[in-house]
């Protein structure tokens, strides 16, 4: 029988696997909060010998922050490559850790781009919750190949107290609901190729808490038997089965064998991820994963560190990174010389003289990269970066960061930006009327978990207001064209509004439609996939992506329009970033430009006069289309017994909740339903009171919603109040004075 | 210009030319008995301290946002509770835009609007190079990159009055944090279009006038090619003349009025 042994081995060794492909793998954890995903890389950190047994399950190994152990989950994805043998086989094993709260789904995507296959931890009590439907739907969208463990079957045992034949059915349920995702998400060719087997040895089950783990073949092969494991539990000989079962190896030796090489991986990954020349030599090179190529890396994650500044993380999916490299990165438009090339070993990175295709890698010296960019060799500077990464998450809730000392905002200023910087879905803003600094993020937790960091970092005193909800502004019929001047009244521009249509709305927010686009590409896509009308499908001058809207130019032949054009498309930013409503963001607006009067000399047609024209002619727009607030409503998933389903249902009713569906499963009730975020905050409390504690859930952002007509003009007026402006909404006339 | 009417409010727009030294006498008048009196220094270059001590009295300055955003809602207020108001600009008062849309304003609320004229560089500048208004084709502001946008207009005047043989003034931009638009700059930037267009207009042999400091005691006329003016030490503010054919004395004169700066 083949098996996995561990060794520790020097970098030198380590290198000459990475340069095998065949040999190496990428693979990450994917889960629900709490499913164990941290623990489960912690027993193959502790099988790679990096961290002593008797820490592992108890000392959080990737999880960088005090505050993350406190809260029992990892925040960032953090990297680690291990070194694994297998059937006398040298393996290396790049592996990324994921978060699992749903505050955090930003950081799951990006990790998705640099794996190849992705360990799903599923908890053996709760089984397939929502963001379990999540993860597999964003794995599905990166082409990363799922397989499967159904962790914490001591539950089963422990407290369900199920029989052999009991634990059977529930892993044979838990994997059947498991390939319907597949079946739902997965592209059509890899449909069937992708359902998960048991017998294959493609399902791990085991307890990471307890370090044991089993393929069903290495249980055969054995002769284990279910019996077996609850006979260990009930004799207290549990740690007899962690080591004749470590969990590494059921979990590695099913990597090892189900998850495919980057060679291979990439041959069908690539023309999904990367949308250049697939015959180009770079195109050839990608498909290969040839370390002789050149260099191509997709940027996963930013972070700072304190001493070589900010560190960018990703995988080389072409070419050899070294040392003294010449690089530019694409996103960033910036031509940089590689500092430093790094391996992950656990929290710590360990510096290497190069790195080869099919890898992770960290570098320093590229600080101006971004999560998601793309970096390239400089001799391939013009070819297309890799598809931009998909947030299915949106910031929707803010809070003011004020220094005890004024002295300090400088300072604040600067590790915050540093922040967004490491996570894209970090938000932050100055007021420029009341100086404020607002930091918006996906969820209270993330905004409480930044603010822990900042603190720790700046070691700076601060208060934190109570977070504020944001809303969206958006429009429900057309607008008449309003004429917009420039304050000195030698520029006026004709704009109208309208909503956009929903088809447009998804493929601005699936990065199908997005701003540096070629213009004909997107208008290709506009007209089949969408329905637009080809003319003025090619107008588009800017698209949204962060509030989705767009800017549309219907305008023929007017001398010196070019010129103004940035300034016109900063005047919409603007007016999208803070509508005339209650100075919201505004959301799936269409914003036509069908004629202008632009002053013949420069002087008199700047950024300080077009802006403001066209902002006030949005304006004017926005406000007279049936203006309406949108607001963030959440997808809740419920579990609870079946004595409680009545109050729980009243709870969600007093809340302005929707319940979605009521599944009955074998033990639980399974409530699917919506809630506004303007109801959510003392919904803990509310729910455990109503059932006795008997429930729990889970809760991630689902969509805008408009609030409801009769809530509507009380509450602009609150949010107005609150934002210092007058209670009484302004009138198109406001900004579109008659002379 | 202008349509005074006896009991109606009235706004002077008074423009100064050049420099404080400037003033017509006409324009004293209306300064010194105005009710309020108000003066603007974005759209030109004007010493204050010196104006004030012409005027004999100090006026509200506005900004850019008082006249613009704002639309001139002081000048109009006390022009109408007060029965007189001055607005003293540089230059002559429609040279800068902001001034047309003000008496469009005032007309709007019954106050009659006088004008009382300045020296314009657009038409100092010719004189004190000697080159000739007749053929004078356009006029367009070199302007500093804004949002990375550098404007072609400059290149584009040029580029149609040279071939027809005629005259084009180049004004600079003044920006709020950078100031007046120097020399370099402009030469900078000029090249920096023909780098873009490559129509052969401001190639480094291209003759230029340089008009720096006119009205004020070291004011100084320079001609040569971009590339000869390119180290030359011309204060600002300077108005640029991109001549076209000069005729035998025109080309006399201006070597004159260069050479005796």
């Amino acid at each position: 029988m083949s098996y996995v042994r561990i060794v520790e081995k020097s970098i030198d060794e380590i290198l000459a696997i990475a340069k095998n492909p065949a040999q190496v793998r990428n693979a990450g954890t994917l889960a629900h909060v709490d499913h164990g995903k941290t623990t489960s890389t912690d027993s193959l950190l502790m099988g790679a010998g990096l961290l002593s047994p008797k820490m592992a399950g108890k000392a959080l190994a990737l999880d960088y922050v005090p505050i993350e152990q406190l809260r029992q989950m990892t925040v960032k994805a953090a990297n680690i490559s291990l070194f694994f043998e297998w059937g006398g086989k040298p393996y290396l094993i790049n592996f990324v850790d994921t978060p699992g709260h749903v505050d955090f789904t930003g950081h799951v995507t990006r990790s998705l781009r640099v794996m190849d296959g992705g360990l799903i931890v599923v908890d053996a009590v709760e089984g397939i919750m929502t963001q379990t439907e999540t993860v597999v739907r964003q794995a599905m969208e990166e082409l990363v190949r799922p397989v499967l463990f159904v962790n914490k079957i001591d539950r089963l045992i422990k407290e369900l107290r199920l029989s052999p034949q009991e634990i059977q059915q529930r892993i044979v349920q838990i994997v059947k609901d498991f390939n319907e995702l597949i079946d739902m998400y997965a592209p059509p060719e890899f449909r069937d190729k992708w359902k998960l087997d048991p017998s294959k040895g493609q399902v791990a089950l085991g307890s990471a808490l307890h370090k044991w783990g089993i393929t069903i073949p290495i249980a055969q092969k054995a002769g284990l038997k279910f019996s077996n494991i609850i006979d260990a539990y009930e004799k207290g000989q549990v740690e007899e089965l962690s080591k004749d079962f470590p969990l590494y190896r059921a979990i590695l030796s099913m990597i090892i064998e189900h998850v495919p090489p980057p060679n291979l991986a990439q041959k069908y990954r690539i023309p999904k991820l990367w949308r250049g020349d697939l015959d180009g030599p770079v195109g050839k090179a990608l498909l290969e994963a040839n370390a002789d190529g050149p260099l191509v890396i997709a940027v996963s994650k930013m972070t700072k560190d304190p001493h070589a500044g900010l560190i960018a993380t990703g995988r080389v999916f072409s070419g050899t990174v070294h040392e003294g490299k010449e690089v530019y990165i694409i996103g960033a438009k910036a031509k940089k010389r590689v500092l430093q090339t790094y391996i992950y070993m656990g929290p710590n990175r360990a510096i290497v003289p190069y790195m080869p295709a099919g890898n992770i890698v960290a570098l320093a010296g590229v600080e101006e990269a971004r999560a998601g960019d793309t970096i390239v060799d400089v001799a391939v500077a013009d070819i297309p970066p890799f598809e931009r990464l998909k947030y299915i998450s949106e910031p929707v809730v803010t809070v003011a960061v004020e220094p005890k000392n004024p002295a300090d905002l400088a300072k604040l200023v600067e590790s915050l930006k540093e922040l967004v910087v490491e996570d894209p879905t970090l938000d932050v803003k100055i007021d420029q009327e009341t100086g404020q600094i607002l930091l918006s993020g996906v969820g209270t937790l993330h905004l409480e978990i930044a603010t822990w960091l900042l603190k720790e970092r700046t070691k700076l005193e601060f208060n934190v207001s109570p977070p504020l909800i944001r809303f969206r502004e958006t429009v429900r019929a057309k607008s008449p064209v309003y004429e917009g001047k420039s304050p000195n009244k030698h520029n006026k521009l004709y704009i109208s509004v309208e909503p956009l249509d929903e088809e447009a709305i998804s493929l601005i927010i699936s990065g199908e439609v997005n701003d540096d686009q070629d213009p004909r590409e997107r208008a290709k896509v506009l007209r089949e996939r969408a329905g637009w009308d080809a003319d003025e499908a090619r107008g588009i001058w800017a698209v949204d992506e962060t509030y989705i809207n767009l800017f549309v130019d219907r305008t023929t032949g007017i001398q010196y329009l070019r010129e103004i054009r940035d300034y016109v498309v900063q005047g919409f930013r603007w007016a999208m970033q803070a509508g005339p409503l209650a100075l919201e963001p505004v959301r799936g607006v269409k914003v036509v430009l069908h004629d202008a009067v632009v002053h013949e000399d420069p002087a008199h047609r700047g950024p300080a006069q077009i802006m403001p024209a066209a902002k006030n002619a949005i304006y004017a727009g926005i406000l007279s289309a049936r203006p309406t607030l949108l607001e963030p409503i959440l997808r809740l998933d419920i579990k609870t017994t079946s004595e409680y389903m009545g109050s729980i249902i009243s709870v969600l009713n007093k809340h302005r909740g929707r319940v979605i569906d009521v599944a009955q499963a074998e033990y639980m009730v399974l409530i699917r339903a919506e809630l506004p975020v303007l109801e959510s905050f003392n919904i803990s409390d509310e729910l455990r009171a109503a059932a006795a504690g008997k429930v729990f859930w889970s809760m991630q952002f689902s969509r805008w919603s408009p609030l409801p007509e009769s809530m509507l003009a009380d509450f602009t007026g609150q949010l107005r109040k609150r934002k210092g402006l007058s209670p009484e909404i302004p009138k198109p006339e406001d900004y579109v004075p008659p002379y | 210009m202008g349509d005074t009417q006896r009991g109606k409010p009235v706004l002077y727009l008074v423009g100064v030319g050049p420099s404080p030294q400037y003033m017509s006498l006409e324009g004293l008048r209306a300064a010194r008995s105005a009710e309020c009196l108000f003066g603007e220094t974005y759209t030109t270059y004007m010493p204050r301290g010196l104006l004030v001590d012409v005027l004999g009295r100090e006026p509200m300055w506005l900004s850019r946002r008082d006249l613009e955003d704002l639309e001139g809602r002081d000048v109009i207020e006390c022009a109408k509770r007060r029965g007189s108001a001055a607005l003293i600009v540089g230059g002559d008062p429609f040279m800068a835009t902001t001034h047309a849309a003000l008496v469009a304003t005032a007309k709007r609320e019954g106050i009659s609007v006088r004008v009382i004229h300045g020296v314009s560089i657009v038409c100092a500048a010719l004189s004190a190079a000697c080159v000739s208004p007749y053929k004078l084709c356009g006029v367009a502001t070199v302007t500093y990159p804004r949002m990375g946008v550098m404007s072609s207009r400059p290149y584009d005047v040029a580029r149609r009055c040279l071939s027809e043989g005629l005259h084009t003034l180049l004004l600079l931009d003044v920006d709020e944090e950078r100031g007046f638009m120097t020399l370099r700059e402009a030469i900078d930037i000029l090249r920096r279009l023909e780098e873009a267009q490559g129509g052969g207009i401001f190639t480094e042999e291209r003759d230029l006038i340089v008009v720096s400091r006119l009205g004020y005691g070291d004011q100084a006329i320079y001609m040569g090619t971009l590339k000869e003016l390119e180290g030359v030490d011309a204060k600002p503010p300077i108005t640029l003349i991109v001549p076209g054919r000069l005729n035998d004395v025109e080309a006399e004169c201006a070597l004159y009025m260069a050479a005796h700066r």
